[in-house]
């Protein structure tokens, strides 16, 4: 490696120093400590939406994880730029961990528990409280509907049995990793990309012969 | 009389490598992100299926309907195995890139080094 490249390379390794003394100096949690990244990615995840997460899916372990993360997220809030949606979430989230405590009947009190209250119970050890866990358990995500009847008018008969299926399935993993807006525009994507090798087709075909084989194909 | 050969175009090819690979994991979904993560790029779900029924109908690749799971709203999966025939193709077109490749001396761009 060249001196240049190496001393660039150190420079920026001390500036991710630096940053990560500074999160560590605020009020994070002595057990669990959730990097920025994993807390501002969870709270963008699309499945945080007030009107779709069934609390009743969530365990004891689940409840006391959200409120941590929670508490987290808060002590950052003034110190972190943060999507409008983000924030949105953040608040709503309040909510449904209110809502989470009352229907689990659990002890926790509504009022903020310690950290070592929380540690004592050792339920925040355990390996299921995670956010890979938590949200695969939650309800999947369908597609947007728009897009999905472009698909079937896209499709011939037999690729109709398959495709939109597996558009679903992929359409809910890449929501549980990357959002739903993400996922939106992914599947919007593929509904182009699959209609593109028609488009050629009907550019080289002609504007009748290709209505008329379109009639064929979906008859 | 020899007999003739068929060699599979690239995208074709990748396909069934990717089939080989996922053993009996191989539908839609698998295969396309297999694919995609090989080839470092976003390839739809359309040219897959469309390469997949070329290969079926080429006798390369059998398929048959699996599982219908709420994750794909209650729609049941296509799974695909690859057949003799398949493998046949995958060694021939291999075998025509190692007869043009061997001695073949590659001048990597910009030169000698």
């Amino acid at each position: 490696m060249s001196t240049k490249r190496r001393r660039q390379s150190k420079s920026r390794r001390k500036k991710e120093t630096r940053k990560l003394e500074e999160y560590r100096k605020r009020k994070l949690l002595a057990d669990y400590e959730p990097s920025l990244n994993e807390i501002v990615t969870f709270l963008s995840s699309g499945v945080w939406r007030q009107s779709e997460l069934v609390s009743s899916s969530l365990t004891e372990e689940d409840v006391l994880f959200l409120r941590r993360l929670l508490q987290v997220a808060q002590g950052h809030e003034g110190h972190i730029i943060m999507h409008p949606d983000t924030f949105k979430r953040l608040k709503g989230m309040e909510e449904i961990i209110k809502h989470s405590l009352v229907s689990h009947q659990s002890n926790l009190t509504a009022q903020s528990t310690s950290v070592k209250e929380a540690e004592s119970q050792d339920l925040l050890s355990s390996s299921a409280a995670t956010p890979d866990n938590i949200l695969s358990r939650l309800t999947p995500t369908t597609p947007p509907q728009f897009g999905e009847r472009l698909l079937l008018l896209i499709l011939t008969k037999e690729e109709r049995i398959n495709i939109p299926g597996d558009l679903a399935e992929e359409f809910t993993e890449i929501v549980t990793k990357h959002g739903e807006r993400y996922a939106k525009l992914w599947y919007y994507k593929q509904v182009v990309a699959s209609a593109w090798p028609m488009i050629r087709k009907a550019v080289r075909l002609g504007l009748l012969a290709w209505v008329e084989e379109w009639i064929r194909r979906r008859i | 009389m020899k007999e003739q050969k068929d060699y599979l175009g690239q995208f074709e090819e990748i396909i069934l490598l990717a089939i080989l690979r996922l053993r009996e994991d191989a539908y839609g979904v698998k295969i396309r992100q297999k694919v995609s993560e090989a080839t470092e790029r976003d390839v739809s779900i359309g040219a897959v299926y469309a390469t997949l029924d070329r290969l079926e109908r080429k006798g390369y690749v059998g398929s048959w309907q699996g599982e219908a799971t709420p994750e794909r709203g209650g729609r049941a999966k296509r799974y695909f195995r690859i057949e003799g025939a398949g493998v046949q193709a995958l060694n021939d077109t291999r075998l025509v890139r190692d007869r043009l490749d061997a001695d073949l001396d590659l001048v990597p761009a910009g030169g000698a080094a």
